[in-house]
């Protein structure tokens, strides 16, 4: 007597997401919801689990491909998390997890087009971890050593920069 | 152009920012489309290729005008990223940093600066429920005159100074009034936290209890007494301080009477609970007078140009006084 093949289990969601230069992610179901932007989006395009093969990819022209693979890794992980509280008291003791931290010790640039992303996609827990970081770089600098930290001209620095721009122009 | 004054010690730079109010500025960007940005660098790019001696050079290797910092590992035009970002995100970032560290993000470029010199920000508010104490905070009449929360803050850095007073004198729960105890023969005093020695700034002061026979507001040095025994108006009586008796209404300074002020005619009495403004001018060394916003004229002038506190002395039992900074003063 044949044994009686148990039903499959629901399948989960996985939603393709297409960046500004053309490249697909994928983010599960359960990861998507830690962005606000995002799930308003396919709430609002009607993606469901009977269409969403013979769909395009969901549009997100504010983000770069490079940018959206690293929120996709983050969201993922704290997929199955809260999400955190917009409290000030709270946020003011904010400690950043240790895979977090790892997670964000990448180039400054790098560190920014995440924070815009998390901006734009409104996702509160790479914000604030993201936010974090970045304040902790700037924690008891000088004026001077912020503009070495985060590579921002003087004024000077900046007139001289466009003189110089100028000058090239006019020459070529 | 942000101004770096290298030289200034520790309380200047402190006292730079807290007395310092930006103008504000509407302009400022919500939000940068990464894309935009990456567009930007693009264009920067091409740009850059002309300026190379040899063309076939990388566009990503060339700093031929600045001296690049340590840590810029990026193509040129990094400074995009940190100095341009939106203003939700230059206030997530900055209410994790302490004041003086506020301080150095102000003068780091225009836009840090826009960010900061929105008064009612979170990161002022925040800060306000820090640093001052409760019933300050709830009192609906003490800091009123003070539109933002940064203003409140500043303040509370000029307000009495809870180690530098009489001992029979204590400052109450709300940081900002000085309570006389009901002690015989004894004159007490106390000074701001923080002194003055450039621009000009504007103090505040309510006698919110009984005058006595000798209730003196005026400035001193850090070195000017601010106790001593009988009921003496202390404040002016050497070339430390410089004081105006509420009672006789007499200016004193080096124990020699300067006249009465304002300089008329049977002056009116002070009414207990009318705010008086002290204004001290260092560029121009002097200082004078408001009574419910009205100028008494010129009090002292020819003032050296030292690091100058506000002060008051008292001798009424169980008197009170109140005063409460609020930077420079509208000029008519």
């Amino acid at each position: 007597m044949s044994a009686p093949v148990a039903d499959a289990p629901a399948a989960e969601i996985v939603y393709k997401i297409i960046s500004s230069d053309g490249v697909v992610s994928k983010m599960s179901e359960k990861a998507v919801q830690q962005s606000k932007t995002l799930s308003n989006l396919i709430e609002n395009l009607g993606y469901t689990i009977e269409n969403i093969e013979t769909r395009d990819p969901i549009p997100v022209t504010n983000v770069n491909g490079k940018t959206m693979a690293k929120v996709a890794e983050l969201c993922e992980k704290h997929k199955a998390d809260a999400i955190p509280e917009d409290n000030m008291n709270v946020l003011k003791t904010l400690t950043i997890p240790e895979w977090d931290q790892k997670f964000l010790k990448i180039e400054d640039e790098a560190l920014f087009d995440l924070i815009l992303a998390s901006n734009f996609l409104d996702i509160k827990g790479l914000m604030y971890y993201g936010c974090k970081t970045v304040s902790n770089m700037a924690k008891g600098k000088t004026t001077a050593e912020l503009r070495e930290i985060f590579g921002i001209n003087t004024d000077e620095q900046d007139a001289a920069e466009e003189t110089a721009q100028k000058a090239a122009a006019e020459v070529a | 152009m942000a101004e770096n004054d290298g030289e200034t010690i520790v309380p200047d730079e402190q006292c730079n920012l807290t007395a310092s109010t930006p103008m504000k500025s509407s302009g400022l960007e919500q939000v940068e489309s990464p894309k935009e940005r990456k567009t930007s660098m693009v264009e920067c790019d091409d740009e850059g290729n002309p300026s190379s001696g040899t063309p076939d050079e990388s566009p990503k290797q060339l700093t031929p005008h600045s001296i690049p910092p340590r840590r810029r590992r990026s193509p040129r035009r990094p400074e995009v990223s940190a100095s341009r970002l939106p203003l939700k995100v230059l206030n997530q970032i900055f209410q994790y940093l302490p004041l003086k560290d506020l301080r150095s993000a102000m003068l780091t470029c225009h836009s840090w600066n826009n960010a900061l010199s929105m008064e009612d920000s979170d990161i002022w508010q925040y800060l306000l429920g820090k640093k001052l104490p409760e019933a300050a905070v709830s009192d609906p009449f003490l800091l009123a005159e003070l539109g933002s929360a940064k203003k409140k803050l500043r303040a509370w850095y000029f307000a009495w100074n809870t180690s530098d007073i009489s001992r029979n004198n204590y400052i109450r729960t709300n940081g900002f009034t000085v309570h006389r105890q009901p002690v015989a023969q004894s004159t007490d005093g106390v000074r701001g936290k923080r002194g003055i020695s450039k621009g000009v700034h504007a103090f505040d002061i309510t006698w919110d209890g009984p005058l006595g026979t000798v209730a003196v507001v005026g400035i001193a040095t850090k070195h000017a007494a601010l106790h001593c025994v009988g009921y003496v108006a202390l404040l002016g009586s050497d070339d430390q301080s410089w004081g105006w008796n509420l009672v006789d209404n007499v200016l004193m300074h080096n124990g020699a009477q300067l006249g009465v002020y304002p300089k008329m005619n049977n002056p009116p009495k002070y009414e207990v609970g009318d705010k008086i403004r002290l204004i001290i001018d260092c560029d121009t060394h002097v200082a004078y007078f408001e009574r419910n916003s009205e100028f008494l004229g010129i009090a002292f002038n020819h003032i050296p140009p030292l690091r100058l506190y506000p002060a008051v002395c008292a001798v009424y039992g169980n008197t009170e006084v109140t005063m409460v900074y609020v930077g420079s003063p509208q000029m008519g």
